[in-house]
């Protein structure tokens, strides 16, 4: 989860810095074109500013399929494609705008090294070629344009700096080249439902491939940082500006960083104080289920017609007052027994009676006045049922116990979703270490896996052996989890089974995921509207000490 | 004490034992001549009614011979002797006692013995006794004593030593609180009371009221909060007999519960420390050596040596216990009582009767075996699973099993089956191959046992059952299709060790993780050895296989998905992992290589059931449903049918009813039968879940039989004359079901 959160982090700076640089030199653009008003140096700067911006906004986008669901994401991802499309058309316009540098002729010299040459704002008018690349990248969607784009960007670069005479543009033209790798590889996603289980690895959300790319666009903000650096401090309130700019920008990301990582740890411990809560909650529901159990069989114990139908044996009575109680009541059985413990009715089916309890330890324990509640595990096909129990003893007017009643209620899946329901969080019930129900779904997304066993060691030895509580990360059903558990006890004590709430481990960045974009939001917005004052600021103190 | 008869003989005891007055000194040896005269005095004259009395009789020898054999007899039947003390043998009976083999009283000498009588309740003034002498040891020539033998029984009559404990009832938990409780019980007579009580069996605290009362209160404090406690009660009376209740338990509530309101366990007093120990003896008088119909009137006679207490039976070998119907003759000695036991359904029961007298022993007749038999066991549908999968079988019916791998084989049947064996043979053939045995469950009434394969092929199952009465039964479950596990070879095409690892997608982060097969009871990863390959029983996803193999260039398979558990035994075939091996340098080639997947379920064996049943005609049926109406064969001509087979104790039923109950009535007969489950049972299910579609209830399997149904669910196609034209298994949706009618 960790890796996940700094990835996202990683993702957010990057592209911060990519932005700030690309708005670097969108200045130096502008600079030049305030002092010429020429179209291509208009479209340059305009080009910069459209990737800066679309730098700015890809900072913000967050990967939904590990942080969840997105505010803006899907507008944002197209502004991003839009703005970056645009920049790199801008650009591109720009380049063909402006003519190449002609090389001097220099028959019998020798140049002097190309590096040393300082950039000059020449008027060349080569003519440069068709660029035939921005052609063969129209055919392909607007996604694919991207990188095609920031190619040919890099192309035009890298032909002004080799045909021409600019060789100082070339890490201009690496930096492109690198940004396009880069949106390539952000194109992987599309394979992300690939059948091939490598390749859907490698492309998933930081995976390997997302790895490389953001790599890729790092190195290109590093190249076109130090070349617009070099440019930018040849003059002091630039120099002043970008000095300041660029502590803003690391001052925001160090606090968005560490802000988003303490709300992301805050939101955990909540996440697992709300689970422990939540299986309080589970158990007080269960709690409930006894005493909603234990009231159904004192109502009917205080029927006098039931008193009567048993000390006459009346079973067509007893029948006939319970007819409705199981749905009614919303009770799996209730069985009735006389005072020797044979059972005069089971409700859940009239046919069989006659048979005896006597062996039975609630129905024991009601015929000699007690009344109790239990939870008891009974195997089925596929999986344990875990019931509440309520047992009564049914007495006459003189206060003899006549006989007995118990009803039973299942503890299933309609259960467990009440609490997910009520909770949020996926609940689960076991019969020993075996799921008896949960709203956790299988590997298809349709079944629930009841019957499945809890292969946790440490669970099983700590709560089912021990009967304590347990509170943690851990992996169940192949899946890491935030659980806590605690035992599930009979009317002896003895643990019978467990109660457990479980989310997801990666949900709790998900959880977080909403107020990190609106952080990464937040601060992209300050950063854009901080320019504005630090100009201000460099002109001031330029001027002083001018 | 009330209503204590006390057996004269059995409860005496010996007051005193006196010694016998030895042989005057001038012993003689062995006598010959005969003794013509003896006199004899007995004391004390006189003694209460119903007392035991030791006498002392003083016998003087007047000569010649030495006496060697000595009897006593009493005056009457009012009294009995029970004891003599006498230096050599003695046989003694009620009326007499007879005194031989000790130190003869030579002639001139006096000796005295001892006597132990119980004198009875009747007065009397004057009771001769006889004392007969012979100087002969086996008593011939024995000659009578004169003298003082006289005694009388009167005064006040001594009443009967208490001998019986006190019976404890009503024991009853109240005031439970977090540290306190109090246990409150009752006996029948003044008794005291003691509590032994402890967080285990071993208890070791005790709370004691050396009070005689007949109402108990003992409260316990100081207990542990959210403990369990164990614990019994015991009262003893005066007479020192006492008893004690079986363990019992409660729970003591948390510390913050301010009252418990109910207090939490304990179990029927029973007698622990009986003060007499023999048990009563019980009989009955029936012969269950043929099967009935109904249960019948089972009469029995007990007896105990002091009084009888319950007489109860039991028809589940002495788990469950009732009282029996009528009994006369409790709290005597002797009792005869007659039963019926109740609503007994098809099946065996083994029935015992038990007695207990007021001390607490117990006796049982030995188990008896009756056998209620209305119907030949038939069996109903069933289901098969492999640790919490349901093994569904493809649109033929056939199942598909993995030799080595086990399956759990759980059915239902009515008609009292014994004894239920799965049967393997081959399509249509009856040499048995294979037999698996499946036991009966008491909670649920299912029959399950595990079955599994040897060797691979087409195999048919069968159920032969046979009930109590020897009825025997026998039908097809279907065929089982055997697959042979995946095996993983090398590019020669032998045998390699390999280990096979399940992939499945965490739908949580959509990675790929490894698939928890701990959960399922199966392993993974799997290793697959050279000789007998692998396999594995996957649920419903979508996974992935990765193969690893020393020396071998890994495999992992395209993605796939299945919708149902399936049998994965994927052949693999690896090849040499190019690279260099330089010494401890292994470098080779990381990247696995990608095959397809492919799935056995895809191409399974086709069969057919030799007791297929389509092209069949329905037969004449009427059965209940659970809206109170009719469902007769008549009803279902004129429309095609739709007969889906479900039960109350299948996960899966529940899906197929939700697919019925959409089905358009106007066009088509939609019936939801169950075989051999009740119809109050069915109504419930119904109500409970709340479904409009009505169950068709076929208590006695009647439709099922002829149907030859197995697994669960299924769902046969019937045209508008009756006649079966398909059968499908698993649950079918309602699409799946109106492409299948034929309209």
């Amino acid at each position: 989860m960790w890796l996940q959160f700094f990835s996202q982090n990683a993702h957010f700076g990057i592209n911060l810095f990519a932005s700030l640089f690309c708005l670097g030199i969108c200045w130096l653009y502008f600079d030049a074109w305030s002092n010429h008003h020429k179209l291509q140096e208009l479209l340059k700067w305009l080009g910069f500013a459209s990737l800066g911006l679309s730098f700015i906004l890809s900072a913000t986008v967050i990967e939904q399929s590990v942080l969840g669901k997105s505010l803006f994401v899907t507008t944002t991802s197209a502004l991003v494609v839009a703005f970056r499309l645009a920049g790199y058309i801008a650009i591109i316009l720009g380049q063909i705008a402006e003519p190449l540098q002609a090389v001097p002729k220099n028959v019998g010299l020798v140049l002097e090294e190309e590096s040393e040459a300082k950039p000059a704002k020449t008027k060349a008018s080569t003519k440069i070629k068709k660029n035939h690349s921005i052609m063969a990248g129209l055919g392909l969607s607007i996604k694919l344009l991207s990188p095609v784009a920031g190619l040919t960007v890099a192309a035009l670069y890298w032909r002004r700096a080799t045909v021409g005479l600019e060789r100082h543009l070339k890490p201009v033209a690496y930096a492109f080249l690198l940004f396009a790798l880069a949106d390539a590889l952000s194109l992987s996603s599309l394979l992300r439902t690939s059948s091939n289980p490598m390749i859907s690895s490698w492309v998933a959300a930081f995976g390997l491939i997302w790895w490389i790319g953001h790599i890729s666009l790092l190195a290109g903000v590093i190249v076109l940082g130090i070349w617009t650096w070099s440019y930018l401090a040849q003059r002091f309130f630039s120099q002043l500006f970008m000095i300041f700019a660029s502590m803003i920008v690391v001052v925001f990301l160090i606090v968005s960083v560490s802000f988003t990582g303490l709300l992301l740890k805050s939101v955990q411990s909540e996440l697992l104080k709300n689970l422990k809560t939540a299986s309080s909650v589970l158990n007080y529901a269960i709690s409930s289920k006894k005493a909603e159990a234990s009231s159904s069989a004192g109502q009917l114990a205080g029927n006098s017609e039931v008193v009567a139908a048993i000390n006459s044996s009346d079973r067509s009575k007893l029948k006939a007052i319970t007819s409705t109680y199981l749905v009614d009541k919303k009770l799996s059985d209730v069985i009735i027994t006389n005072q020797s413990g044979m059972v005069l009715l089971r409700a859940k089916d009239t046919e069989q009676w006659g048979d005896s309890l006597s062996d039975n330890q609630l129905t024991k324990r009601a015929l000699l006045g007690l009344n109790q509640s239990t939870v008891t595990i009974k195997e089925a096909v596929t999986a344990p049922s875990v019931e509440v129990r309520s047992a009564v003893a049914v007495k006459d007017q003189a206060g003899n116990v006549v006989g007995s009643i118990t009803t039973s209620l299942e503890l299933g899946s309609a259960f467990v979703d009440g609490i997910k329901q009520a909770t949020g969080l996926q609940s689960s019930i076991y019969g020993g270490n075996k799921l008896s129900a949960t709203t956790l779904l299988a590997a298809d997304g349709k079944t629930r896996t009841v019957g499945s066993k809890i292969s946790n060691k440490s669970i099983n030895k700590i709560v089912l052996d021990k009967g304590d509580d347990y509170s943690g990360a851990v992996e169940l059903q192949h899946r890491k989890m935030l659980v806590s558990i605690v035992p599930l006890k009979d009317v002896d004590n003895d643990t019978v089974g467990m109660i457990a709430t479980a989310i997801p481990e990666s949900s709790s960045l998900a959880t977080a995921g909403h107020s990190v974009e609106v952080t990464f939001i937040m601060t992209a917005l300050l950063l854009v509207a901080s320019i504005y004052p630090i100009i201000l600021i460099t002109r001031g103190l330029v001027r002083q000490i001018n | 004490m009330r209503g204590k008869l006390i057996n004269k003989l059995g409860y005496s005891f010996m007051v005193a034992v006196y010694s016998v007055g030895l042989v005057s000194a001038n012993f003689i040896g062995v006598a010959q001549a005969s003794i013509n005269s003896c006199a004899a005095n007995m004391s004390p004259i006189a003694v209460q009614p119903n007392s035991q009395t030791s006498f002392t009789i003083s016998l003087t020898n007047n000569g010649p011979g030495a006496i060697e054999w000595i009897q006593v007899q009493r005056p009457s039947t009012n009294y009995v002797i029970t004891n003599a003390v006498w230096s050599g043998s003695s046989s003694v009976g009620d009326a007499q006692a007879t005194m031989y083999g000790g130190a003869p009283i030579a002639a001139s000498s006096t000796a005295s013995f001892g006597l132990v009588v119980h004198a009875g309740e009747d007065q009397s003034s004057g009771d001769s006794w006889t004392v007969l002498v012979s100087d002969n040891a086996d008593g011939s020539a024995a000659i009578s004593c004169s003298g003082s033998l006289t005694s009388a029984v009167s005064g006040v009559r001594i009443a009967d030593p208490d001998t019986t404990p006190p019976v404890i009832s009503s024991l009853k938990l109240s005031k439970l609180a977090s540290s306190s409780l109090t246990i409150s019980w009752t006996t029948d007579e003044p008794a005291n009371s003691d509590v032994a009580y402890g967080e285990t069996i071993d208890y070791g605290s005790n709370k004691h009221d050396a009070a005689f009362v007949t109402s108990h209160i003992v409260n316990l404090t100081g207990l542990t909060p959210d403990t369990s406690y164990h614990f019994y009660v015991t009262s003893y009376d005066q007479s020192g007999n006492g008893v004690s209740t079986e363990d019992n338990t409660f729970l003591t509530p948390e510390a913050s519960t301010p009252t418990a309101q109910t207090p939490v366990a304990t179990t029927i007093a029973i007698s622990k420390v009986p003060t007499e120990k023999i048990p009563p003896t019980v009989q009955i008088d029936a012969n269950f050596s043929k099967p009935f119909k109904t249960a019948p009137r089972i009469n029995g006679t007990a007896g105990d040596n002091v009084a009888l207490a319950v007489i109860d039976y039991s028809v589940d070998e002495g788990r469950n216990w009732l009282p029996v119907d009528t009994v006369s003759g409790l709290g005597g000695k002797k009792a005869s009582f007659s039963f019926t036991p109740q609503n007994l359904k098809d099946g065996d029961y083994v029935l015992m009767v038990r007695a207990t007298d007021t001390s607490g022993n117990q006796a049982s007749t030995p188990s008896q075996t009756l056998i209620i038999d209305l119907l030949p066991p038939i069996v109903g549908g069933g289901v098969i699973t492999v640790g919490a999968q349901v093994v569904q079988p493809d649109d033929k019916g056939v199942l598909s099993a993995l030799t080595g791998l086990e399956q759990k084989i759980t059915l239902s049947a009515v008609g009292g089956p014994t004894s239920i064996v799965v049967v393997k043979t081959l399509p249509g053939k009856k040499d048995i191959l294979q037999s698996f045995n499946l036991t009966r469950s008491t909670e649920n009434g299912l029959w399950s046992g595990t079955v599994s394969y040897s060797t691979t092929g087409l195999y048919e199952l069968s159920i032969d059952s046979v009930d109590g009465a020897g009825n025997q039964t026998s039908r097809s479950f279907g065929l089982v299709n055997v697959l042979s596990p995946g095996k993983v070879t090398d590019s020669s095409s032998k045998g390699v060790d390999a280990m096979v690892t399940v992939y499945c997608i965490d739908p949580d982060t959509g990675d790929w993780v490894v698939w928890d097969g701990d959960s399922y009871d199966q392993p993974n990863p799997i290793s697959s050895s050279a000789k007998s390959g692998y396999g594995i029983y996957l649920p419903a996803g979508a996974y992935y296989l990765k193969v690893t193999a020393k020396g071998q260039r890994s495999v992992i398979t395209n993605s796939f998905t299945i919708n149902k558990p399936e049998i994965i035994n994927q052949n693999f075939q690896l090849s040499v992992n190019p690279g260099i091996d330089a010494g401890w340098l292994h470098i080779h080639l990381l990247w696995p290589q990608l095959v397809a997947s492919n799935l056995a379920g895809t191409n399974p064996i086709k069969g057919t059931s030799s007791q297929s049943v389509i092209g069949q005609s329905l037969p004449q049926f009427r059965l209940q449903q659970t809206n109170g109406r009719t469902l007769a064969t008549a009803n279902l001509y004129g429309k095609p049918t739709v007969i889906s087979i479900v039960n109350t104790w299948s996960g899966l039923s529940s899906g197929q009813i939700d697919g019925l109950k959409d089905l358009d009535t106007a066009y088509v007969n939609v019936v939801a039968l169950s075989s051999g489950e009740s119809l109050p049972r069915l109504n419930s299910f119904v109500e409970q879940a709340g479904y409009n579609l009505p169950v068709t209830a076929d208590v006695n399997n009647q439709l099922s039989d002829f149907l030859k149904v197995s697994l669960v669910p299924a769902t046969y196609f019937i045209d508008r004359h009756g006649v079966v034209k398909k059968v499908m298994f698993g649950v079918l949706s309602k699409q799946e079901l109106i492409s299948n009618v034929e309209l």
